[in-house]
């Protein structure tokens, strides 16, 4: 007859060791008693009644909850006597060593601060469009190039392309035709007045299948998708709704579209968060396409416009791995000349955000700037370390007493992390107004390029937390545990010398981790650098300054009348020198036009596909293109010569390009070559040169290069509107200088370097401030011996030098160790680019002298203090 | 009167450790205050007036030898220290003067 195993085990956990037997065998013979008296089940229970009665806690402390066996409990850590005192001596110690704490609480700050920023960038970066409940099934059908430097991918695909997969691939789950609508214009009509303008440049518009609401999530607020079926129908985001009626009671409607295409509201949904790279505000339907382009769609699958898009949501019927399987026969299929040159890859959607091709963020630069997160920790956690075990010396004494005093090793190495957690929780205090701070300017100046809010995620708070802990652990454990370590007799009797104190050599491999750490972050500074000026700079092969281009109202047949008046109108300005119609300017605005070609008397369409570029006569004077065969095309308004480009030539498979001169290509029309130009960039200096086929027809010209001479551009601007606006009332006015457009290439290359630049700032500050605070030591601990050494005769050159040839040391060391890492991790970077720099010697030598200078300053400012002082005073003073 | 202040329950487990003379422990003193007394008293209560008892220094005890039918474990034995015995003596003498000064003892019948 045994009591309830289950009770007895919690009495012998909570019971205090000395009470239990005298407790529990009371309570066996209490149950044996009771068996007999009231049987065994009722003893049972009275049995657990028993049991937890000597848990419960009755007035004042639990007679039998678990106490020390001893007759005399030692003070526990946790007693409030023992932590006031420990907050007693963290405050003595933060006071005596302000210049320290203060180092220490500014690092941390600055280094959590950053980090919180750039990891919560970087989180912002990594949940674009998570929130689409398809996200992971989701794909964007890009058109990828083979040409001879390398795959280009545009992130069109012909018209055709939606309707061809739909029919041969009726398994696809969803797919949905896209166009984008860049700058959208929007007419609101009003009774009896003019209609009134919106016009939201640098914001975009779309034409969308109904079927882009089945693959992406929207929350409808009135209507929904399934009107879109119809032309002449929109759904609007609430907050355009609001700006255009001051309502979001909208539905039926008319808007005028480009203020030409009448659309009725059938929908209005909820605003986006910031966090999607598909904020397109206005959704107008596909059908209304063929109206608002005034033209039937193309069916051909040689005009691509990257703004021309096709997405998919898959599932098991039909996946990825069958598509690519199946692609080469559907190219086949349907673009038999382009069987070697053209793919049509599926690009899932958590790679869109990242692909740098097709206009993402460089997934590199956003790691490069959570590996700078990192380093700025980890300095800041040096810092704090290299000072405190500095310092140990000076608390061997409280050490050794606590010791004697009964202290054991665990308490005081709680005692002494709990100090590193009160420093480290006062800087995250000042982090989190770094962090606020950083927020607004983060808004202010990046949000046109990532669209980017920090809304209050809880993952900041995450973040914060993780980041907290860590760097409470690093920063605190090492020297927690030198300073326990000291034995209390050496301790007492004031003979811990700086050789016990948690070995130099550590604090030295620390300090040259802060110093390589600096180093690399400069070489990759000056590289980065470097690189966005050699490409914003390089010879691109064409004119790019005082050139502005006027975009044409986008109809498919250009008024030539309209036109020409309208350049009689722009030449008539002074400063107007030349002007020059194509259909688009050297930098590409995302339009590829491409075409087959039969070249001269050869039998086969060629196997690759140049693109086509419609331009006038004065198109090679305006942007100063260099012919290195033939001439200029005679002015005329339809297609008959052709200029073509040196990779079109080679393309040919022909050497000498004066031999393509006076032969025949056979496109839609027959073009005889007439010149060959030198090969210049149309895209950035990511990709190569595509062969390139010109020649002039006046219906397909949307672009006014005007070439400008020196004057005031402002009013050139103003008086140009004026004019366009006179002959193209329906129409925006639209202007910009080549070199700007060229500029938007890089916004997000230049945007990221800012960020690099300021951050990698951020961290060798952090690194100077903690080598400041360990020469302040120095300087502190060798008073006395720079005294003697003054007085037997030393110069003060001499004493620096005793500062100096330490540090000249570790930068070396750091500077072996940093070299080939920094070397490794930005060549991989640079092969983003097709021109790139060469990491030279010279960029190692800067990062070097940049840190030897550097560290000097730091060095010097209280080393010459040391080394300027009267050894009389120093060698006095005990 | 100099002295520890003392419960009324605590004033009955020290009698019944003193009446007990040396074989008091824990489940006797619970069986024979509840005999004595009728009320129902737990072990716990018990244990927590021996304990606070042997603080205050009117009990003393020690361990006594193991029996079978607590599984082999020894009893804690208690006894009433000089103090204890002075304490309780204390006590009554000044019940009996109270009594004494009484002018009409109650009945017990008709007590209320």
């Amino acid at each position: 007859m045994k009591p309830p195993r289950l009770a007895d085990q919690l009495l012998e956990f909570f019971c205090a060791p000395h009470r239990l037997e005298e407790v529990q065998g009371d309570l066996h013979e209490e149950f044996d008693y009771q068996v007999k008296r009231i049987g065994e089940r009722r003893a049972r229970i009275r049995y657990w009644r028993d049991v937890l009665g000597f848990l419960k806690p009755p007035a004042g402390w639990p007679f039998a909850i678990k106490r020390k066996a001893t007759a005399y409990s030692t003070t526990h850590t946790m007693n409030p006597t023992m932590i006031s005192n420990y907050f007693k001596t963290a405050r003595r110690n933060l006071i005596k060593n302000q210049t320290y704490a203060l180092i220490n609480v500014t690092g941390l700050a600055m280094g959590i601060g950053a980090a919180l920023l750039i990891f919560s960038l970087v989180r912002y970066h990594h949940t674009i469009d998570t929130h689409h409940q398809k996200y992971a099934s989701i794909y964007r059908v890009t058109t990828e190039f083979v040409t001879p430097e390398g795959n280009f991918n545009v992130t069109g695909v012909p018209y055709e392309l939606g309707k061809a997969l739909r029919n041969d691939h009726p398994d696809i789950e969803n797919l949905a035709m896209i166009e984008l609508y860049r700058d959208p214009l929007v007419a609101i009509p009003v009774a009896n007045e003019p209609d009134r303008k919106f016009k939201d440049a640098h914001k975009m518009g779309a034409f969308v299948q109904p079927s882009y609401f089945k693959i992406f999530d929207y929350e409808w607020l009135a209507g929904g998708p399934a009107g879109l079926a119809q032309p002449n129908t929109v759904v609007l985001s609430a907050e355009n709704a609001t700006r255009y009626f001051g309502t979001t009671e909208v539905l039926g409607k008319i808007i005028k579209i480009n203020a030409t295409l009448n659309a009725r509201i059938v929908g209005v949904f909820k605003d986006y968060r910031d966090n999607t790279d598909f904020a397109y505000s206005l959704m107008a339907s596909w059908a209304s396409l063929p109206e608002f382009h005034d033209r039937p769609l193309n069916v051909d699958f040689d005009n691509i416009d990257s703004g021309t898009q096709c997405f998919v949501s898959l599932n098991s019927h039909f996946t990825k791995a069958d598509w690519d399987r199946q692609m080469l026969a559907f190219v086949k299929k349907y673009k038999p000349h382009g069987l070697k040159d053209t793919r049509f890859p599926m690009q899932p959607l958590r790679d869109i955000h990242f692909s740098t091709e097709t206009g993402g963020v460089s997934s590199g630069l956003i790691w490069s700037l959570f590996a700078i997160g990192i380093f700025l920790l980890i300095t800041a956690c040096i810092n704090f370390v290299n000072l405190a075990t500095a310092q140990a010396l000076n608390r061997s004494r409280e050490v050794g007493v606590r010791k004697v005093l009964g202290s054991t090793r665990p308490q005081l190495f709680w005692q002494f992390m709990g100090e590193t957690a009160l420093l480290t929780l006062t800087a995250t205090a000042i982090a989190l107004l770094f962090f606020q701070f950083g927020q607004q300017l983060a808004q202010e100046y990046l949000h046109g390029v990532f669209r980017f809010t920090f809304y209050y995620d809880p993952s900041v708070i995450g973040w914060l937390v993780l980041i907290v802990t860590g760097v409470i652990f690093l920063s605190g454990f090492y020297p927690a545990l030198v300073l326990t370590g000291f034995k209390p007799a050496l301790a007492l009797a004031g003979r811990i010398t700086s050789r016990q104190v948690g070995g130099f050599s550590i604090r030295r491999s620390l300090v040259i981790t802060q110093f390589a750490i600096s180093q690399m972050l400069i070489v990759g500074m000056v590289v980065v650098a470097n690189q966005l000026q050699y490409i914003q700079t390089k010879d691109l092969g064409f004119r790019q300054k005082a050139i502005l281009t006027v975009r044409l109202p986008s109809s498919p047949q250009q008024d030539v009348g309209k036109m020409e008046n309208f350049r009689h109108r722009a030449m008539a300005i002074p400063e107007v020198e030349k002007l020059s119609y194509s259909m688009s300017g050297p930098p590409q605005t995302g339009w590829i036009s491409q075409t087959v070609i039969k070249f001269d008397t050869r039998p086969e369409p060629e196997k690759f596909t140049p693109q086509q570029k419609f331009i006038d006569a004065a198109y090679v004077d305006v942007y100063g293109l260099k012919l290195v065969a033939g001439r200029n095309l005679q002015p005329a308004d339809t297609s008959r010569e052709a200029l073509v480009n040196e990779t079109f030539v080679k393309q040919l498979g022909i050497h000498n390009p004066a031999q393509v001169l006076g032969k025949i290509l056979h496109t839609a029309r027959k073009l005889e070559i007439v010149g060959v130009v030198k090969d210049f960039n149309e895209r950035d200096l990511k990709s190569g040169i595509f062969p390139l086929l010109m020649t002039t027809r006046a219906t397909k010209y949307y672009y006014a290069s005007l070439q400008l001479h020196n004057g005031n551009f402002e009013r050139v601007i103003h008086q140009l509107e004026k004019e366009y606006n006179q002959l193209y009332p329906d129409s925006y006015f639209t202007a910009q200088f080549v070199d700007e457009q060229l500029q938007e290439y890089y916004v997000q290359e230049q945007t990221m370097a800012k960020l690099i630049n300021f951050f990698a700032g951020i961290a060798v500050v952090i690194g100077c401030l903690g080598l400041y605070g360990l020469v302040l030591f120095m300087a502190n601990q060798k008073t006395k011996e720079i005294g003697v050494r003054k007085v037997l005769g030393a110069s003060i050159s001499n004493i620096l030098w005793l500062f100096g040839k330490e540090f000249a040391r570790l930068i070396a060391v750091a500077f072996v160790v940093a070299t080939p890492v920094a070397w490794w991790v930005m060549t991989h970077w640079l092969q983003d680019f097709a021109y790139k720099i060469d990491i030279g010697p010279g960029i190692f030598g800067i990062a070097l002298l940049a840190t030897v200078i550097v560290a000097a300053l730091t060095v010097s400012f209280q080393s010459v203090k040391a080394a300027l002082m009267n050894p009389v005073k120093s060698l006095k003073s005990e | 009167m100099k002295r520890s202040y003392l419960g009324e329950f605590e004033e009955i487990v020290l009698l019944t450790v003193a009446v007990m003379e040396g074989g008091a422990y824990g489940v006797a003193i619970t069986h024979e205050i509840s005999e004595q007394t009728g009320r129902a008293v737990r072990l716990n209560q018990v244990h927590a007036a021996l304990e606070r008892l042997e603080d205050k220094g009117m009990l003393k005890s020690e361990m006594g030898e193991p029996t079978a039918e607590r599984g082999g474990r020894r009893k804690r034995l208690f006894t009433v220290t000089a103090y204890g015995r002075r304490t309780l003596q204390e006590i009554q003498e000044v019940r009996v003067s109270f009594w004494a000064r009484l002018l009409n003892p109650f009945k017990p019948a008709t007590s209320l």
